[in-house]
């Protein structure tokens, strides 16, 4: 756990906080822990248990699939961007993704159950909470539905 | 700022032959083709962000952007990706052959009116190539212009365009480059999704910025939005219209949107022009 200053300081460049009044962020200081993940640390594998909901500080991670042969990256994740949201949602489910520093890579890790509990307990929190995650979502959505779009390819009619 | 129109040429209809100096294998389907006179005559000069109409003898012509260094005038580069019967037949040329080439036609990237300010370029896939003479003028008169970051998008790291230069010019005085491609492979280290998610990663300064943007039209519709929300003017966001030309001179028709002819009246124009009829918002 991190105290609420340090924690409001390492998260003052954070837009998806930035809707958070005092008093939550003092909640989320609560359950938040900083952790550290060298260059190529694998922070957790698909099918994974781990339960843990991070924000990214700083550094890159890249969200990885196992193919037969090796892993392919999906997305690359930065400073600002959330990692592992599942864990807030889902009580038994695993990691959908294996997710892999890229970079020496900062962030604070929240344990997802407790986390839950506490949106539970505290429907104010637990709105901004879920507003802030589904700001998070619909960003990450709009971006795999453009990289699904495939704009890159030359129009049929363009062909010459 | 204005954009200057059109290349001022006595016949515009007539091709001229040039000859293929050197061929460059940028990526699997894309060439880079230095072209020289075949005779003593010299070549047009061109401003960046001009188009040629290069003609493959008994296949057809296309338009292809100029794409190398105006800095060095007694050459005209152009890179090519084969989608079609033309381009395939102009990728495939080898050193030594002759082409024709029609132009330089149309208006150019305002680099010029955007001395002393910042530049933003954002370029989608083959539309870094219109953008590179804008790079080449801009290091060469590095003093001249205040940030410059370029933000570049491909499919996937074998479809990166220039990659060595790519690295050099990040290099440069107080220059951001910022690579990603849609789909990374087993070795890629690099990021991961689409160029506009770049946009966190740049520090604007929307009053003194001019943006320049080439690429798919989804994906400029995508960076206006971005633009839009870091305040940047629309009279200050430039893009490349490169769509449906036949003719670079206004006469067929084939590539009008609006009131705009896209070969005669751009392909550069500022968004201000262009915003109504982008998006298939194509009525009168």
């Amino acid at each position: 756990m991190i105290s609420t200053q340090e924690f409001i300081e390492v998260t003052k460049d954070q837009d998806v906080l930035k809707a958070f009044g005092p008093q939550h962020l003092e909640r989320l200081a609560e359950l938040a822990e900083e952790v550290e993940f060298h260059r190529d640390q694998i922070i957790f594998r698909e099918g994974d248990r781990h339960g843990l909901f991070y924000l990214i500080l700083d550094g890159g991670v890249g969200l990885e699939i196992m193919t037969a042969r090796h892993a392919v990256t999906l997305q690359t994740l930065h400073a600002g961007d959330a990692m592992a949201w599942s864990s807030l949602l889902n009580e038994s489910g695993g990691a959908h993704f294996q997710a892999r520093a890229l970079t020496p890579t900062r962030a604070l890790a929240f344990d997802g159950a407790k986390l839950r509990q506490t949106c539970d307990a505290d429907p104010a929190f637990g709105y901004r909470m879920m507003r802030a995650l589904l700001s998070l979502v619909t960003e990450r959505l709009d971006v795999t539905r453009m990289q699904l779009l495939d704009m890159y390819a030359t129009p049929g009619a363009m062909r010459a | 700022m204005s954009v200057p129109l059109h290349t001022d040429l006595s016949d515009p209809m007539l091709p001229v032959a040039v000859r293929i100096a050197s061929v460059a294998r940028e990526t699997h389907d894309t060439c880079t083709l230095v072209t020289e006179p075949v005779d003593s005559g010299g070549l047009p000069a061109f401003q960046p962000g001009q188009f040629s109409m290069l003609y493959s003898y008994g296949v057809g012509e296309v338009p292809i952007s100029v794409s190398g260094d105006p800095g060095v005038p007694d050459r005209l580069v152009y890179t090519i990706r084969s989608v079609g019967a033309v381009s395939g037949a102009l990728v495939n040329r080898s050193p030594g052959d002759t082409i024709s080439m029609r132009g330089p036609f149309g208006s150019p990237w305002p680099v010029e009116a955007a001395r002393g300010r910042d530049v933003l370029l954002v370029a989608g896939g083959i539309g870094l190539a219109p953008l590179r003479p804008v790079i080449y003028h801009i290091l060469r008169h590095r003093a001249d212009y205040g940030r410059f970051t370029i933000l570049y998008g491909a499919r996937s790291p074998k479809e990166l365009l220039f990659t060595k230069e790519l690295k050099a010019w990040s290099a440069a005085p107080d220059t951001q480059v910022l690579t990603t491609v849609d789909t990374g492979g087993a070795s890629w280290r690099g990021h991961v999704g689409v160029v506009t998610k770049f946009f966190r990663f740049v520090k604007l300064r929307p009053q003194q910025t001019v943006a320049m943007t080439c690429g798919p039209e989804i994906m400029m519709r995508f960076v206006m939005r971005e633009l839009d929300a870091q305040k940047v003017a629309d009279e200050n966001i430039y893009l490349s219209m490169e769509l449906n030309m036949k003719c670079a001179v206004g006469f067929c028709g084939h590539c009008q949107m609006g009131p705009y002819f896209l070969c005669k009246d751009g392909p550069v124009f500022r968004y201000a022009e262009m915003r109504r009829w982008m998006g298939g918002r194509h009525e009168l």
